[in-house]
């Protein structure tokens, strides 16, 4: 099977008390996600990305068109055991913790007694929650929901992941450690599909993207290929002196080319801010 | 894998022993009293058993219970009424001729109120607040049947609102053998009927709450619990009716409701009668016929819902 997803012709419109359409929240969506991929779904708020999660799953219908999930419907109960889901809030039992949390869903994946042991152990582990692992869900800050939502999905081991705005609302610490984990799924061979409206998060981590706009799919294709600005060249050169800079200016113009640009490259501010949090932390534990 | 889901196995169940109870009661195959038993057994397993065996309905049950056992204001309603019924026999003396009837009605009412409180408020929401909080979006990411989240659901609270009814039960009765020495037996009857009536109220308000929110559920499900001690008197008044069309209707609406009258024996208590244990069994049966034929009906509408509408 090569498609972890076929979406064909697929329309869902809202309705209101009286059954009168209110609104289309995905129009004539036609989309394939292939084994191994990353997969972002893009859009503006309200554009109908936790929408078409929400069909993929089988929590609505649709209104007409096909969705293939692992090759079957997405109500069969048979492949929700390699599905796992991550909503865009926290939707677990706050009167539960951390250990009953994963012990109950992994209960429910069927999961073997010493096996979901291990495993609780090691998701734990993966998401940095062992220390609260005893505290009730409700008490729970907004980054530790996130992370133990993650977990609920990492415990399954499934082939396929959806993620609905996997890294909103987190300072930049819990949201680069929720991108790791999605690049550890892709070198596990796990196929991921998430949403976002953050472009830059997309682009660190997908390797196809989607569009969406008013539920209508407006751009997709490889993120390299679509960002790649054709006809350009980049250099990034370290030790260079002012000289040289206006020798390799003669050496682009006499070759036909036109000289752009030149600069100091910028370090991105998530990754300044998160190198000194690191080092105020590895300050502190010395 | 499974082949055949839980629910239709259910459905095959009860319809089966739905048939079987159509074709004994109406000929002389086997005695009364042995079908009697046999269907309550049949029905115990059916409804109780069957569903408790199934891993992940077994799994969501544990966890409404957990759930329940939880909330602060379960025990400070359980801790109010413990104390009511433990302490009713005092107000004995306001009624010295006939103490025990006396007693024996203001403790039931007490577990009563209790099962009401404690059992509509609970049940009332049970699913509706699985779509509001959006529970149930990760619950249904996992290879678990929307009909065995309702049941689940139903299960848990019925084992919930059983535990602490009949830790009440327990605690009248005991208070009224240190009080009077040997009691009416109808008074222990009295509280296990009040049981199977919790069990018929919880499944009716889990079946709702896929459909209602939780304040007009727990309206509605306080209506249905009035109309259902009502069914003598909505019988007699459409007994009177003239139009022929409207005599019918209430006739139908009158089966359709759980007849709530079978869990309820203050005549038996004021009149010192006996009651035959054969009819707490039927009773039983009936509480357990009714709770499945409600679950049924839910496990139907939540199959088709979508969960995002509310
Ligand atoms: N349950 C619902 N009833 C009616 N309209 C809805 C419902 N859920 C979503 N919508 C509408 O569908 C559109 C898409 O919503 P959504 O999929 O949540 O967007 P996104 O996740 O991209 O922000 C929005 O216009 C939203 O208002
Ligand atoms: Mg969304």
């Amino acid at each position: 099977m090569d498609h972890v997803i076929e979406i064909k012709g697929l329309r869902k419109v809202y309705r209101d008390f009286w059954y009168r359409p209110k609104v289309i929240a995905i129009d004539r969506l036609d989309m394939e996600v292939k084994k191994g991929e990353i997969f972002g779904f893009l859009g503006p708020n309200g554009s109908g990305k936790t929408t078409a999660l929400k069909l993929m799953l089988g929590l609505i219908f649709p209104t007409s068109g096909k969705i293939r999930i692992l090759g079957k419907v997405p109500t069969d109960v048979r492949i929700k055991e390699q599905i796992g889901y991550m909503p865009e809030e926290s939707y677990l039992y706050g009167f539960l913790n951390a250990d009953e949390t994963l012990d109950f869903y992994g209960k429910l994946n069927g999961i073997p007694r010493a096996r979901r042991k291990e495993r609780i152990e090691k998701v734990l582990d993966i998401v940095g929650l062992k220390h609260a692992r005893k505290r009730r869900l409700s008490d729970y800050s907004k980054g530790m929901s996130r992370r133990i939502s993650l977990a609920q999905v990492l415990l399954k081991d499934p082939d396929l992941v959806l993620l609905d705005e996997p890294t909103i609302g987190l300072d930049p610490v819990v949201s680069r450690e929720v991108k790791d984990v999605i690049l550890g799924l892709k070198s596990e061979g796990k196929t991921v599909v998430l949403s976002s409206h953050l472009l830059s998060e997309v682009q660190t981590v997908c390797d196809k993207i989607a569009i969406l706009c008013e539920g209508k799919l407006i751009k997709e294709g490889n993120v390299d290929e679509l960002l790649t600005v054709n006809g350009e060249t980049e250099i990034v050169a370290s030790g260079l002196k002012q000289e040289d800079i206006s020798r390799i200016k003669d050496v682009i113009s006499s070759s036909g080319g036109k000289f752009i640009s030149s600069g100091h490259p910028k370090e991105t501010l998530e990754g300044l801010f998160i190198k000194s949090i690191k080092e105020k932390q590895e300050s502190k534990s010395n | 894998m499974r082949k055949i889901g839980f629910s239709v196995i259910y459905f095959v169940l009860v319809s089966v022993i739905f048939i079987l109870n159509y074709t004994f009661e109406h000929t002389a195959m086997v005695s009364y009293s042995f079908w009697n038993i046999t269907r309550a057994v049949l029905l115990i397993f059916a409804v109780i058993v069957f569903p408790l065996l199934n891993r992940r309905i077994y799994s969501i049950a544990v966890t409404v219970l957990k759930e329940e056992l939880r909330k602060k204001t379960l025990y400070v309603i359980f801790i109010f009424v413990a104390l009511l019924v433990s302490l009713i026999h005092v107000f004995g003396k306001i009624a010295p001729a006939n103490q025990h009837v006396f007693v024996g009605e203001m403790g039931l009412s007490g577990i009563t109120l209790f099962g009401l409180l404690f059992g509509v408020f609970m049940s009332s929401t049970a699913m509706y607040k699985e779509m509001e909080k959006k529970t149930v979006y990760v619950l249904l990411s996992y290879p678990v049947s929307r009909q065995e989240i309702v049941m689940g659901k139903f299960i848990g609270n019925m084992i919930s609102i059983l535990l602490f009814s009949f830790l009440l039960s327990l605690i009248f009765v005991v208070s009224l053998l240190v009080r009077f020495g040997p009691i009416n037996s109808v008074i222990v009857y009295s509280c296990f009927a009040l049981m199977l009536e919790f069990v018929v109220i919880v499944a009716i308000a889990t079946t709702t709450s896929t459909m209602l929110s939780s304040t007009s559920n727990i309206v509605f499900v306080i209506i249905i619990f009035l109309l259902g001690h009502m069914t003598e008197k909505i019988t007699h008044i459409a007994s009177r009716l003239e139009a022929q069309r409207l005599k019918e209707a209430a006739e139908v609406f009158v089966r359709v409701l759980p007849d709530f009258k079978r869990f309820e024996f203050k005549d038996a208590l004021s009149l010192g009668t006996v009651i035959e244990p054969s009819v707490i069994i039927a009773s039983l049966s009936y509480a357990l016929f009714y709770s499945a034929v409600a679950l049924i009906i839910g496990m139907l509408i939540f199959r088709r819902r979508e969960v995002d509408r509310l």
